[in-house]
């Protein structure tokens, strides 16, 4: 027997969000948000971290300064934005946008779990530990079978639609 | 001699994205390992957080890593096929199906309705909340929610309970779920439906993912006799074909970790003669060698 899920048998009517794809989302929705914390936080001291930035060794005029780091946080913010539409898509169950989730959380995760393991970084709450956390969340919510089932049925319900 | 049919051929397709969901799943494991490591380090720089944190590990544990590693062991090692016991949602091993049952599903409803046991709710956020409430504070919750269990690789249909003492921690439950089309028993035997039934006595820590759950009594075959009695008395009409030693008798433990022990067989209750809704009852085809007329009790042994 197959895991081909109890949703595909229930035909075209749409299948049961899984709360396992909700916290999911949710914590996408964290993930996010907490981004755009750092967005605030940078707006509120500008002054202060245009005064950080390095251009070749060299401090740049503050004007420059201003315009590089509008650039950062400007592209910081897109992709909050681009997060959060992957966030909508994983909700209505897109097998693709799942993947894609997944494949990020799964990157960053690696990352930090190589620089805590070769460079010796400490991850704790001063630092990473909670999007760390957060990270590791998505990754167990969305690769859970009841979300991997509920994406298949979404499809497959898509495709019965399609067919008709 | 019958034909033997084709053996299957070869290995079972796996496609790259059953692959990659594998891949994701196992990092998940992994991933939630480190993760406790991380917690139980950052806990030991606290004071007096020690004690929050070491819920929040508790619940991390529990409800995340343990799961997730069961699930992985057990979809390597534990059988996907029918030998006469459920599965948890973690792949371990849980109550054994004790009973089984022919009939339309309004006769099944009926004849549990009329026998006094009381349907189980869905679990949903809600119900879920309601059976902690209610637990906590000593407060009767008749249609209390029952864990999922999993056969035929689905969670059970529907699920009936009696609660005793007024105590949702304590009550007899029974889960049922419909036979796929055209399956049989082991030994051949045809039946619409199997079901597991045992007795919550109390509310407990599971032995192996640390989950608060219901404890379950040990004695199953006693719970069994109650399910049976109960609606042979309400349904008259009842047919009771008892499949003697259907297993081996045998002790073991359930998903969660309580022990278990029964003596191997197997009730079928056959309620095709059961009129429901103003239709009067079929009675089971003459022939098949093992109905007896309504109300009787019909015993299958073994060869020897």
């Amino acid at each position: 027997m197959t895991g081909a899920g109890m949703a595909v048998s229930e035909g075209t009517a749409r299948p049961r969000r899984p709360s396992s794809v909700i916290v999911g989302c949710l914590l996408m929705v964290a993930r996010a948000v907490s981004g755009g914390f750092v967005i605030i936080t940078v707006f509120s001291r500008w002054e202060e971290f245009t005064a950080t930035i390095m251009l070749d060794g060299d401090r740049p005029t503050s004007q420059t300064a201003s315009a590089v780091l509008g650039w950062l946080v400007g592209g910081y913010g897109l992709i909050l934005v681009l997060y959060l539409g992957l966030t909508v898509l994983v909700f209505r169950g897109r097998n693709g946008a799942r993947v894609l989730a997944l494949t990020f959380a799964s990157v960053s995760i690696l990352v930090s779990f190589a620089d805590y393991s070769l460079n010796g970084a400490q991850i704790s709450l001063r630092t990473s530990l909670v999007s760390v956390t957060i990270d590791i969340l998505i990754l167990l919510a969305l690769s859970s079978t009841n979300a991997r089932r509920y994406a298949r049925a979404v499809r497959a319900a898509r495709h019965d639609r399609a067919a008709r | 001699m019958p034909e033997t049919p084709a053996v299957p051929s070869g290995r079972r397709r796996v496609s790259p994205g059953a692959i990659l969901d594998a891949f994701f799943f196992v990092l998940a494991g992994f991933a939630s390992v480190w993760l406790a490591v991380l917690l139980a380090t950052e806990s030991l720089g606290l004071g007096w957080g020690l004690l929050w944190f070491a819920v929040l590990f508790w619940a991390l544990l529990a409800y995340l890593v343990l799961p997730r590693l069961h699930r992985i062991l057990t979809r390597l090692y534990v059988p996907d096929y029918f030998i006469g016991r459920t599965r948890t949602s973690d792949g371990l091993l849980g109550d054994p199906v004790n009973l089984a049952v022919t009939g339309s599903t309004e006769q099944v409803h009926a004849a549990l309705a009329a026998a006094g046991w009381t349907r189980a709710d869905d679990v949903t956020l809600a119900s879920s909340w309601r059976i902690v409430t209610a637990t906590v504070r000593r407060r009767s919750y008749l249609r209390a929610p029952v864990s999922p269990l999993l056969l035929f690789d689905r969670v059970q249909d529907f699920a009936y309970q009696q609660e005793v003492a007024n105590n949702p921690a304590k009550r007899h439950h029974v889960r049922f779920w419909r036979c796929p089309d055209g399956w049989m028993l082991p030994g051949g035997h045809r039946v619409d439906w199997v079901a597991a039934g045992t007795f919550d006595r109390a509310v407990g820590l599971s032995l192996f993912t640390l989950q608060v759950t219901h404890k379950i009594d040990e004695h199953t075959d006693v719970e069994r006799d109650h399910i049976v009695a109960s609606i042979r008395h309400a349904v008259p009409q009842t047919r009771l074909v008892l499949i003697r030693d259907f297993a081996t008798g045998y002790h073991s433990r359930n998903g969660g970790g309580d022990t278990i022990q029964t003596d191997g067989d197997l009730p079928v209750i056959d309620l095709r003669g059961m009129p429901v809704a103003g239709r009067p009852g079929t009675p089971p085809p003459a022939g098949d060698g093992v109905t007896g007329s309504e109300g009787s009790v019909v015993e299958l042994t073994g060869l020897s």
